[in-house]
């Protein structure tokens, strides 16, 4: 499982491909308030993304991917780290 | 730019401009065979053109006009304006894209999305013409986004991605990191989310929007198989690396300006004009001469004509050759398309090919080069599609499977002869007479009477065709009809001669310049026209007795010879004339017959380059072309041969 809620995180790993969307969408809804944590993740789904920027839970963590840390973590983390 | 490209802009522009003309002048008269005859080989010629470049959906959209133009050329369907404006919707799309390839070097983006829209329209759903012409509209966001964001991005990006497009597989995302040079990114819902509980994780509601520095093409190509849900807007380039690709590159322009002078064409035809003029001019001194010598004690005088008229005569055809000669280009300016063609063709029909050119420094008039090009495409196709085996098949034959095709030129004398010759299949004369026969085009006595040669010949007739499928290609009826008639239109002559299992030699022998040609002027029902000399064996005066009816045609006996007679106004569908008693009549020789052809008078013989007609005239049925007299009035020269046949 590259998705899954650990301690006060919900973290995503590794590669997060799109059947895990579904994973994410529910652990979000069932437990809001408690923070994505994005440190471990390679590569995460645009389905994924989707559902963090449509929930806006709060992202915690920097990425190695490059890409992502330019691209999206902003994207995201501007709704949700307030 | 690519020489190639530059060609093809010149040319798409001449074709669809012909094909719109074609298509309004079908608007006010519908039944007109000729123009839709002409309107489908130009729809055609392009799309064959279209091929040579990697522009599939202007291939598409021309091939759906052409199949719309086809079956109103076969008679399946009706011209109705709707289906004129569809048809010209998707020309004029085409000359936008031409003017993209002229300016940035690629047809843009949002201009290839449209090509949907004007295909939709040949089926039938006219409501979308309107809206492809309202599209430019369309790219006002990206000109916002990168005044909003600045920068120095030279394209813009708006990709919605399919609401299904998860299911599918594709990680737009994923593809949005590709963009080399990315300068901005935005991500935003394409619908406001729903409440929390109600958002479809597996369903994209996503709309990015994106900048970058990368050239346009280099974005494209990361979005190609999603084009429909992406809109790709170049954003002027820097202007340094945008006038690059446009320069025919560092010094090509000091190189002719040392090399020699680039001249306008118009000009020399201009010129070509003026001597011409000057000929006929000229040939009023021998009128001159003549009054002079029959002046009682003007021989002095009238000598002294002649010698001028000498002198005027050797300079003015110095001239003229002079003239003619800064028109000679080489042969290579008709060829230097093929080899990119046989190449594609080479791989799409799995018939690896070489094609090997010799002779193709020799030079001929420029028109003469410049209508070359279209019959040597559709015989290069024709051979590449019908003639040449597929490999397999070519192994099976004990053949190479590279096969040859090889174009030639030869200079004979004032004459160049072009010959393209395959090592395919041949031709088998017993196809081409049951085809010929099925289609109606011989009677079944007459099959049987035609030697190989004469059947061979066949396959120059209009609406011959022995393609069993419509491919892409030719195949389709067009195509060796139309080769014969530009080559005619030429002053030249093409042939056809076939091995079976050997391979087929098409050969053209054109005339390397529009030489000065004599020319008899002569008048019916107050028109007058010429009639090229040498096609005049003599003229002679006929009394109306001496004429005799056979059936419905009437003839006359010249020195024991039975000679039909035709009238020139009846020919040319003019009122008849009032019968006179003694009759002037053309002896003329056609085809081994002598017809003598009756004509009100003659009015003078005259010097003068005949030039093959152009724009609206080149389809009239017995017009061989044209020429300008001293007087600036034009004269249209017949051509007999087509005349009466």
């Amino acid at each position: 499982m590259s998705v899954a809620l650990d301690g006060d995180a919900i973290v995503l790993t590794g590669t997060c491909g799109v059947e895990e969307a579904e994973t994410l969408f529910a652990l979000v809804q069932g437990n809001r308030g408690t923070p994505v944590d994005i440190t471990g993740a390679e590569w995460v789904h645009t389905a994924l993304w989707q559902v963090m920027l449509a929930l806006s839970p709060a992202i915690r963590g920097e990425p190695s991917n490059p890409f992502i840390r330019q691209w999206l973590l902003p994207l995201v983390s501007g709704s949700a780290r307030q | 730019m690519d020489e190639l490209l530059a060609q093809f802009i010149l040319e798409a522009r001449e074709l669809v401009q012909a094909a719109i003309d074609d298509l309004f002048a079908l608007e006010a008269e519908p039944g007109d065979k000729g123009r839709i005859d002409s309107a489908f080989r130009a729809v055609h010629t392009l799309k064959g053109s279209v091929g040579l470049f990697d522009l599939p959906a202007l291939h598409s959209a021309l091939h759906a006009a052409e199949d719309n133009l086809g079956r109103v050329r076969s008679g399946t369907a009706s011209l109705d304006v709707s289906q004129i404006d569809a048809i010209v919707a998707v020309l004029e799309w085409i000359d936008r894209c031409v003017d993209d390839l002229e300016a940035h070097g690629a047809v843009s983006p949002q201009r290839l999305e449209q090509a949907g829209d004007v295909q939709a329209a040949l089926r039938g759903d006219p409501t979308v013409i309107a809206a492809t012409a309202g599209e430019a509209a369309s790219t006002d966001w990206a000109m916002a986004l990168a005044a909003r964001i600045g920068g120095e991005a030279r394209v813009a990006l708006r990709y919605r991605p399919h609401p299904e497009c998860f299911f599918g597989g594709d990680d737009p995302i994923a593809l949005i990191a590709r963009i080399p040079g990315l300068s901005h990114l935005s991500i935003e819902p394409g619908q406001p989310w729903p409440a929390p509980e109600l958002l479809d994780p597996f369903r994209s509601n996503l709309l990015f929007e994106a900048l970058s520095t990368a050239p346009p093409s280099d974005v494209e190509a990361i979005f190609r198989l999603v084009p429909d849900q992406v809109k790709i807007v170049p954003l002027g380039a820097p202007s340094a690396s945008a006038s690059e690709p446009l320069d025919a590159g560092p010094g090509s322009a000091g190189a002719d300006g040392t090399r020699g002078l680039r001249v306008d064409p118009a000009r020399i035809d201009m010129l070509l004009d003026l001597v011409g003029e000057l000929m006929t001019a000229k040939n009023g001194m021998a009128g001159l001469a003549a009054m002079a010598g029959a002046i009682p004690g003007a021989a002095e005088l009238a000598r002294s004509i002649v010698s001028t008229q000498q002198d005027l005569d050797r300079l003015s055809g110095a001239l003229y050759g002079g003239i003619l000669q800064t028109r000679m280009v080489p042969l290579a300016h008709a060829f230097h398309r093929l080899p990119r063609m046989v190449r594609d063709l080479s791989r799409r029909l799995g018939k690896p090919t070489h094609l090997q050119i010799e002779g193709d420094t020799i030079e001929a008039d420029k028109t003469i080069v410049d209508e070359l090009f279209e019959p040597l495409l559709h015989l290069v196709r024709n051979a590449m599609d019908h003639g040449i085996e597929a490999a397999e098949e070519r192994l099976a034959l004990g053949k190479p499977a590279l096969a040859k095709l090889s174009l030639r030129v030869l200079a004979e004398g004032d004459h160049i002869v072009v010959s393209l010759s395959d090592d395919g299949r041949g031709i088998d004369p017993a196809a081409i007479r049951a085809a010929a026969l099925r289609n109606g085009l011989v009677s079944a006595e007459r099959a049987t009477l035609l030697d190989d040669r004469d059947t061979l010949d066949l396959l120059f007739a209009a609406g011959f065709s022995t393609a069993t499928i419509v491919s892409d290609l030719s195949g389709r009826g067009v195509g060796l009809d139309a080769v014969r008639a530009d080559v005619t239109r030429l002053g030249g002559t093409v042939g056809i001669t076939s091995r079976v299992g050997h391979g087929t030699t098409t050969l053209l022998r054109l005339p390397i310049s529009f030489a000065m040609t004599q020319l008899l002027v002569v008048s019916v029902g107050g028109e007058r026209y010429g009639v090229p000399m040498p096609a005049v064996l003599e003229t002679v005066r006929v009394k109306q007795e001496a004429v005799s009816a056979i059936r419905d045609n009437r003839a006359f006996v010249l020195r024991d010879r039975t000679i039909a007679l035709l009238s020139l106004s009846e020919l040319l569908g003019l009122p008849e004339t009032v019968p006179v008693e003694e009759m002037t009549v053309l002896v003329l020789e056609l085809g081994g017959q002598r017809i003598g052809i009756i004509i009100d008078a003659i009015t003078e013989r005259i010097e003068t380059v005949t030039r093959p007609l152009t724009g609206l005239l080149t389809g009239v049925r017995g017009i061989g072309g044209s020429t300008v007299l001293g007087n600036g009035q034009v004269l249209l020269v017949l051509d007999i041969a087509e005349l009466v046949g």
